[in-house]
């Protein structure tokens, strides 16, 4: 029998550009404003050069006054240079509710039947392939409306706003924290922008040391005062306290960037030496001299037990560590240390505020009812779990075992993890045909994964708040989706690379070999390899009713939760 | 996360949903049990009340079966939410085909066959829901989960690696491969049988570690690591085993309660054509 294969070039990172239109004269135009004109042509890898970068993973942007630029909340893979025209970056909505990003097209009842038998007879079935003489481009994946602010004022809370003039760099916080946008920014004038995608972004930043200086600061500077701006103990502080606070207030980072190596590294040694590999944040016993806010990034927070430590609770972002610590001391005079440590578990931002600031400027604000309770009298903290809940006072936690687990294997980090009660679940698979019946024919799970006590965190994508997976895609395929943070896979713009599937610490990514309509096997045309391309769950974004798996489950075994704060989860296991 | 695209479900106490169920299963059937009476008491035909609230109710319970063959909609509800009703309701067919029959066992060749067609597909109904109630807490007592299809595929790799272990023994101690061929093989590369299927329990693989530890005193110390191997290879086997007999029991339940529905179904549309044909026209 004879194979037939179809045979094609081996896709390459700029055979989509960012924008088809920038042309040698743009280019040109470019390379003699800064930042560009201050790098250096021959710092950039012969493979990666400037002006190719600039030429892929820029696109200029136009926008009319009142137009907006990027909508708080909403995430976004790229930051903008802007070239001419003023913007206005506002940090508060007045009515965040009505100002949402419509959610993208889903499909209606009859395209959804039509599925069954409009389904493909063959396994990964990619269209790419026909499409040779009609190139899809990356703007006709992104929707294009542009909207406009009739009633700025109305809208946008300007108190504590920033103007934003020719050569700032806004946007940049959410392209390198994978996080939805801490701004509003809406164009005052006749503006142009250079957006620069993320890949470009980080490209840029790797080979010239000014701009990654340059951006570093912005970063940690508008990280800061953002988040100040945003922590709801501080709502009440007018905009000259917040910056009194931000003057004061470090900023940290901790773990590294892209930890899946090290957390695969960790995951080989032993259990206590995996706690250890974490960086201390706070260690217990130790003099309490600031408030710590979580900006990014998880933290464990633990108590010596025996010869170890044991796991309490974890925090994520926006939390606050250390106010009853301050507050007990600040009302009963004593000086009493850190009662838990805090570790990063993988990449962490924390601002520290001074004691002294937070004695003077908020403790005296807070109403008695924010006021967290008392620390338990010294004598009663010799341990027991009763006394570990007195010391962890935020949200329900699941037992410790469970907790242990969680943490360890860095589960906190879904926003959608797939979890099966073991104990209700009969094995049918209904959720894997469900989910097969809604991608053309093919599943974008496995049922299987890891098992804690009677819960199984099935191997499927958790739609991370961190999504590491990613930090190293050359192309920018694997993205958020703009209005609602579910991070899916663009199979035009795929090349295969498999970064994602490296990256991915939960192993939720597979590389399949395609095929075309006709069940051809594509591949390569220089070596005759499979053509491979990054699957995984996509939430069913295209469906309505949510995801399928868990619509499918009939014996209430399977749920789609949010594992970053862990109350919501603790409430379904106790169900 | 945005909450638009996967709203929260409702995650209500499971023994409150119970109640709730019971409560409004209890209500409908008082009230059916009523109509019933009332229909007799006014010598009106019940029978054809109470056989056509059965027929709606059984093509309801099929239809799940349907359901499930389309996930795509969204708007048929949850697999969840048809699987309470189908319990419940299925639970109530009985009073119904009790109140149909009236409480005593039809006499007819046809409706004796049908009766029992009822009974085994109820009755199958019940003992699934006994089945998927405990089996799944029996799975999961055991360390590894597998996938059903990929048992085979497992279980030959077992036997690979037992083989693999004993060929490399040194030549001159020929016990652990005389225990290997006589018993262990056997055991690891052999099916357990219709018993196990449906009792499926440890004693095999018990007694096989039993014997291979009373093989210690003769063993040579490498020799001994090498018999601890092949009893973890057992242990891994019989988890094999018994999560394919338990998934499999599960499955054959399903096949069997769906295709006596399927006869059920058949032989309810003969039914209730004699039935109205005898009975002097629709009325």
């Amino acid at each position: 029998m004879n194979l037939v294969l179809r045979q094609i070039e081996k896709p390459q990172r700029w055979d989509q550009p960012f924008a088809p239109d920038m042309d040698e004269p743009a280019l040109d135009r470019l390379l003699q404003i800064e930042p560009f004109r201050s790098m250096r042509a021959e710092s950039f890898p012969p493979h990666l050069p400037l002006r190719e970068i600039l030429r892929n993973d820029c696109r200029i942007r136009v926008c009319h006054p009142s137009e907006l630029v990027i909508r708080q909340g909403d995430y976004g893979n790229s930051a903008f240079l802007i070239l001419e025209g003023r913007l206005l970056a506002a940090l508060r909505l007045r009515n965040p509710d009505t100002f949402q990003t419509p959610l993208p097209p889903q499909k209606g009842w009859l395209q959804s039947v039509a599925q069954l038998w409009s389904r493909s007879r063959f396994p990964e079935v990619r269209r790419r392939a026909d499409s040779a003489d009609q190139p899809f481009t990356i703007q006709q994946t992104e929707r294009q409306a542009r909207v406009f602010l009739q009633d700025i004022p109305g809208t946008l809370e300007l108190d504590g706003s920033q103007a934003l003039e020719e050569g700032m760099i806004f946007g940049e916080l959410s392209a390198l924290s994978r996080s939805p946008r801490t701004a509003t920014v809406v164009s005052q004038t006749s503006s142009r922008l250079l957006e620069i995608r993320w890949q470009g972004l980080r490209d840029l930043m790797k080979f010239d040391p000014s701009l990654r200086q340059r951006i570093d600061q912005l970063y940690r500077e508008n990280g800061l005062r953002n988040h100040l701006q945003q922590t709801p103990l501080l709502e009440q502080m007018s905009a000259a306290e917040i910056e009194q606070i931000a003057a004061q207030t470090e900023f940290q980072s901790f773990g590294e960037y892209l930890w899946t190596p090290t957390f695969r590294k960790a995951a080989e040694a032993d259990v206590a030496a995996r706690i250890e590999q974490e960086p201390v944040i706070v260690q217990q016993g130790e003099y309490v001299n600031e408030l710590l806010l979580i900006r990014g990034g998880f933290v464990r927070v633990t108590r010596q037990h025996g010869e170890g430590e044991q796991t309490i609770e974890y925090l994520g972002k926006g939390q606050v560590f250390g106010l009853r610590e301050l507050v007990h001391n600040w009302r009963t005079g004593e000086q009493r240390p850190w009662q838990l440590s805090l570790r990063a578990v993988g990449y962490v931002d924390i601002l520290r505020i001074p004691t002294k600031l937070v004695e003077e400027l908020l403790l005296p604000r807070l109403d008695v009812k924010q006021l967290p309770p008392p620390l338990p009298p010294v004598s009663s903290q010799l341990g027991g779990e009763n006394q570990q809940r007195r010391l962890a006072h935020r949200e329900p936690m699941p037992e410790t075992k469970l907790l242990e687990g969680i943490v360890e294997h860095r589960l906190m980090n879904g926003t959608q993890a797939m979890v099966i009660d073991l104990h209700r679940c009969t094995r049918c698979d209904d959720c894997v045909r469900a989910c097969a019946a809604t991608h053309d024919g093919n599943p974008r799970f496995v049922r299987e994964g890891l098992v804690l006590d009677q819960w199984m965190f099935a191997s499927a994508c958790m739609h991370c708040q961190d999504p590491v997976c990613m930090i190293g895609c050359p192309t920018g395929a694997i993205a958020r989706e703009n209005s609602t943070g579910i991070i899916s896979i663009n199979e035009q713009t795929c090349i295969g690379c498999g970064m994602c599937a490296n990256s991915c610490p939960y192993g939720s990514i597979k590389m399949v070999a395609i095929n075309d309509p006709s069940g051809e096997p594509i591949v390569e045309k220089s070596n005759g390899l499979p053509i491979l391309q990054a699957t995984k769950c996509n939430l069913c974004i295209d469906q309505t009713g949510g995801p399928a798996c868990q619509r499918a489950c009939p014996h209430d075994a399977l749920i789609r939760i949010d594992l970053t704060h862990p109350a919501e989860f603790t409430q379904w296991i106790g169900r | 996360m945005d909450s638009r695209i996967n709203r929260p479900i409702a995650r209500r106490l499971l023994s409150r949903r119970r109640l709730k169920n019971l409560v409004w299963t209890g209500l409908a059937l008082t009230l059916f049990s009523l109509a019933v009476r009332y229909l007799d008491d006014n010598l009106y035909e019940s029978s054809t009340f109470s056989g056509w609230a059965l027929t709606a109710a059984i093509i309801v319970l099929a239809a799940f079966h349907w359901r499930k063959k389309i996930p795509v909609l969204a708007v048929l509800g949850s697999a969840a939410g048809w699987m309470q009703f189908h319990i419940y309701l299925g639970l109530s067919t009985f009073v119904m085909f009790g109140w149909h029959v009236h409480w005593s066992f039809p006499t007819g060749k046809l409706e004796q066959a049908l009766s029992l067609a009822y009974l085994l597909v109820g009755g199958s109904g019940v003992f699934g829901l006994y089945l998927t109630r405990t089996t799944p807490r029996r799975l999961a007592a055991i360390q590894r989960q597998f996938i059903y299809e990929q048992i085979p595929l497992l279980r030959r790799e077992v036997g690979r690696r037992a083989r693999q272990l004993v060929l490399a023994e040194p030549a001159g101690n020929e016990i652990l491969a005389r225990i290997y061929v006589n018993r262990v093989a056997g055991f690891l590369e052999g099916p357990r049988g219709w018993t196990f299927a449906w009792w499926p329990n440890g004693s095999n693989c018990r007694k096989l570690i039993g014997e291979l530890v009373s093989l210690d005193r003769y063993l040579a110390p490498a020799q001994r690591e090498t018999s601890r191997q092949l009893m973890s290879l057992i242990r891994e086997k019989d988890d094999l085993d018994y999560h394919e007999a338990l998934q499999g029991r599960l499955k054959g339940w399903q096949f069997l309660h769906i295709a006596m529905t399927y006869s059920l179904l058949t032989l309810m549309v003969v039914h209730i054509v004699m039935a109205h044909a005898f009975a002097g026209g629709w009325r």
